[in-house]
């Protein structure tokens, strides 16, 4: 026998349910430059060949099948992904539910069947069988009106029953989806996690309300239930109604923009934004690469003050500050009348 | 089932299709998609057509050219995963950046589980080996050397994919002299060479059997370039066995002792003797000092003739 060609300081691990062997052994680094790599690779694969193949000669019982020998493999131990999740149980149908209940067994039925006409036997189902609906000759009962189709009424008795074991079929499958499972694949290309209808009304509610106008004008889907409009942000008083009211709000916007002009700058803010920027120009000298960043300049259309907010942004944040204060206040006032009449508390709308 | 979905297979041979395609407990083996990129040199082009011979039949190469990039957009390969009911993948391209690339990956529920991107240095086609090849279907053995294999996370999931891909058929039992191709993976200086041979049983002393090899190709080295690797979470769900019904054991109790006994042992819990209901006699309701004079002799037991005496008496 040749020397071992590897160093085997640590011996070799098998997994003989996937004819695996692992030999941990670093390889050889200068064997493995120039052109000797492909004859040590050769040599080191013939070793771990000839010791996984002794492992399986020694572990695995052999038998002997017709004129092969073969040996059982076990379960692979190395953990493998699966390709596809487990089955699910299907939850019994509702004949099967009874059948249960009543403890009726399956007969296993015989495959050929006594025929009385022909006088021989025939398959029960499939090729050759005794088919009803291919009968020549039908005897009317007496029961029956001489003048019905009795062709006629075999074939609607047959479609009838295919029918309702059609939808049998499909209640068992809707009552399994509403008792928790998923649609099971409609198509070969198709599948995958289709939602239930409690999901499909949810996504509808917010797939509506996600638009400026909240789903107000939406098409109602069949059977949809519309409760009131919520999270509406944006209300627009009608463009017609009352004349009095809209020259109050136009004169209201004159009054402050007359207004604005006494006061063009807000100083605090300005001096607070001035100080502000020299901090940080005053870090930007202190950068790794020591360069200053470039100021940021303004359009020309725009009348700002030094290192101060635009006259259009002072005159918006006054008027905020100033509505949000009279809001404030009012609905301050709102709260307490609301809170001493009723009960709840926290937060409303 | 197939009967459980909603449209009825028309024909037997769409509802065979149908069954092989719905989850199994048992699972089919895996098949590889091989897709050619939107540009490919000619060795990355042999190659994957090489590695479609090693994996046939369970393998489908894809043979339009298809300009996509697995590693921005993956959709493409999900959705051709599904219509074809393949769970592994392996998508060669060529570009300046990334020459002769080779993508390895595979597919959970038809979603990406991991993937990772080689450079294929070093090919050797089939072709090019003048040995026999082994027959179509043969289960590989497989050999790893390497200590990283076993230490590295990337290269354990590496090794993981590559066992994945090349483990052939999934077989109850082998026939012994079946075992005629050797795949192996060595790490070295940051490749993995792959080597492939042909196995050759001779005759030894003992009652195993001496092993030669011959290299029958493909002969590559991969050298790692990006990765996506499934998280602990994802492989952990991918491993999520069916519940085997198993036996239940009964505890305590011994079927057939050999002798046909059936043995069981009782265990009564603690039982307080003197508030046990037994049969009521008699003899034990006087209470005990009768027995026991305080000199310690036995009192006399009294007759009502006694008592009858001593009145006559008194």
């Amino acid at each position: 026998h040749a020397m071992s060609v590897l160093a085997t300081s640590v011996p070799p691990t098998f997994d003989l349910g996937l004819l695996l062997i692992n030999n941990p052994n670093p390889l050889d680094p200068a064997s493995t430059r120039g052109p000797e790599l492909e004859p040590y690779l050769a040599a080191v694969a013939r070793e771990n060949a000839q010791s996984l193949l002794s492992e399986i000669w020694q572990r695995l019982p052999a038998e002997r099948v017709e004129d092969a020998v073969v040996a059982p493999l076990p379960p692979p131990s190395t953990p493998l992904p699966r390709e596809k999740p487990p089955p699910k149980p299907k939850p019994p149908s509702r004949w099967e539910e009874f059948a249960r209940l009543k403890s009726i067994r399956r007969n296993k039925k015989e495959q050929a069947v006594w025929d009385e006409a022909t006088g021989e036997w025939r398959p029960r189902w499939g090729y050759g069988r005794a088919d009803p609906s291919k009968e020549w000759l039908l005897e009317v009962p007496a029961s029956a009106d001489p003048n019905e189709d009795q062709f006629g009424r075999l074939k609607k008795e047959k479609k009838e029953r295919v029918a309702k074991n059609e939808l049998q079929r499909l209640k068992n499958i809707s009552r399994n989806m509403r008792l928790g499972g998923t649609l099971p694949a409609l198509s070969a290309g198709g599948g995958g996690a289709t939602s239930s209808s409690k999901e499909l009304k949810r996504a509808l509610v917010v797939a509506k309300r996600s638009d400026a106008s909240v789903g107000q004008f939406s098409a109602k889907v069949g059977g949809e239930k519309v409760g009131h409009l919520q999270g509406r942000r944006r209300h627009f008083l009608p463009n017609t109604g009352s004349l009095t009211a809209e020259r109050g709000i136009q004169e209201q916007v004159l009054k402050e923009l007359a207004a604005r002009r006494t006061d063009p700058l807000n100083t605090e803010r300005a001096v607070n934004r001035l100080q502000q920027q020299r901090e940080q120009s005053g870090d930007a000298a202190n950068a790794v690469n020591g360069r200053r960043r470039p100021q940021k300049k303004k359009t020309a259309g725009k009348v700002s003050t030094e290192g101060g907010k635009s006259r259009r942004q002072n005159a918006r944040d006054s008027k905020s500050r100033k509505y949000k204060k009279a809001a404030a206040s009012g609905r301050a006032n709102q709260k307490m009348k609301s809170l001493m009449k009723s009960k709840t508390l926290g937060k409303r709308k | 089932m197939a009967s459980n979905s909603v449209i009825k297979p028309k024909t037997q041979a769409g509802k065979r299709a149908l069954a092989r395609r719905e989850e199994k407990v048992i699972e089919n083996t895996k098949s590889c998609l091989l897709i050619r990129g939107g540009n490919t040199s000619e060795a990355i082009g042999s190659c994957l057509k090489d590695l479609y011979s090693l994996k046939k039949p369970h393998a489908l190469m894809l043979k339009r050219r298809n300009p996509i990039l697995p590693f921005e957009e993956i959709s493409f390969v999900e959705k051709m995963s599904r219509k074809y009911d393949c769970s592994l993948f392996a998508f060669a391209s060529h570009s300046k950046k990334r020459p002769n690339n080779l993508v390895l990956g595979r597919l959970f529920n038809y979603q990406l589980l991991d993937m990772i991107e080689f450079g294929v240095e070093g090919y050797q086609p089939l072709c090019t080996f003048p040995v026999a090849k082994v027959p179509v279907g043969t289960k590989p053995c497989l050999s790893f050397q390497g200590e990283e294999f076993d230490s590295d996370p990337t290269l354990m999931a590496i090794k993981n994919l590559l066992l994945d891909m090349f483990q052939g058929p999934r077989v109850e039992k082998i026939r012994l002299q079946g075992i005629e191709h050797l795949i192996q993976f060595s790490y070295c200086d940051g490749q993995i060479l792959v080597r492939s041979y042909r196995i050759l049983l001779k005759s030894s002393g003992s009652k195993i059997p001496r092993v030669e090899l011959f290299e029958m190709g493909p002969r590559f080295g991969l050298r790692l370039r990006r990765h996506k690797v499934a998280t602990p979470e994802q492989f952990k769900q991918a491993r999520r066995q069916p519940k085997v019904a198993t036996i239940k054991k009964i505890k305590n109790i011994v079927p057939d002792d050999g002798l046909g006994n059936r043995l069981g042992r009782v265990h009564v819990g603690r039982q307080e003797l003197d508030k046990l209901q037994t049969r009521k006699v008699k003899a034990l309701k006087r209470p005990r000092e009768d027995f026991n004079a305080a000199d310690g002799k036995k009192i006399k037991k009294r007759r009502l003739s006694d008592n009858k005496k001593q009145k006559n008496k008194g």
